[in-house]
């Protein structure tokens, strides 16, 4: 009798999604700590954020491929999940951006804000999943 | 939609993990459908239909008569 794939097997096809989350979350605090400690041009603040984009961009290609090999449930609640993440990051984005136009959260940095639709985006998978479960 | 799937998987004394093998989707697509969190696709769907050998009819229903199903039956 054929039985869905294994325990391992799964944690497995989850390996590379959690290891470009990693790294993503690794060049980011690095990212933050550089920033804080070195002035802008300087070759280690450049180098960390390419590997900060290029950690974004081969979770974006990662998940695409992760996502495509899933079944039609999983592929439902990942729109789900994305249906949710959307909206919220635009309203987040928006709301970010009148409040340091208008002096409020000053110490924010727009350029933080890619890494946060990640979170947002992982909330919004977490909370499409329970919804389902 | 509601559906028999829970008693036909039952009556054939599967696993959740069993059925999930046959249809070649994952334990947690079973379980949403079963507690009818989640319709299948029509495919999906006859797939089902072709394991247990019976109609899309038979398997799945709708949770309230149709709507019009009142002017369509008079008593």
């Amino acid at each position: 009798m054929p039985t869905p794939a294994s325990t391992p097997a799964r944690l497995a096809g989850r390996l590379p999604v959690a290891v470009c989350l990693t790294l993503l979350a690794g060049a980011w605090i690095a990212h933050l700590f550089l920033r804080a400690t070195y002035h802008p041009g300087h070759p280690l603040r450049l180098l960390v954020s390419v590997v900060l984009i290029a950690c974004v961009a081969l979770l974006g290609w990662v998940q695409t491929r992760a996502v495509g090999s899933q079944d039609e449930f999983a592929r439902t609640v990942h729109a789900a999940a994305l249906a949710i993440a959307f909206p919220t990051s635009v309203v987040t984005a928006l709301a970010l951006g009148y409040a340091r136009a208008e002096g409020v959260l000053t110490h924010t940095d727009p350029h933080d804000l890619p890494a946060l639709m990640v979170a947002i985006w992982a909330a919004s998978l977490a909370l499409a999943w329970r919804r389902y479960r | 939609m509601n559906n028999r799937l829970k008693v036909l998987r039952a009556e054939r004394d599967w696993t959740q993990g069993q059925l999930a093998g046959h249809l070649g989707v994952s334990r947690q697509a079973v379980n949403a459908i079963e507690t009818g969190k989640y319709d299948p696709s029509l495919p999906l769907a006859f797939k089902i239909g072709r394991l247990f050998g019976l109609s899309l009819e038979e398997i799945f229903f709708p949770d309230q008569p149709e709507r019009g199903a009142a002017l369509r039956d008079p008593i």
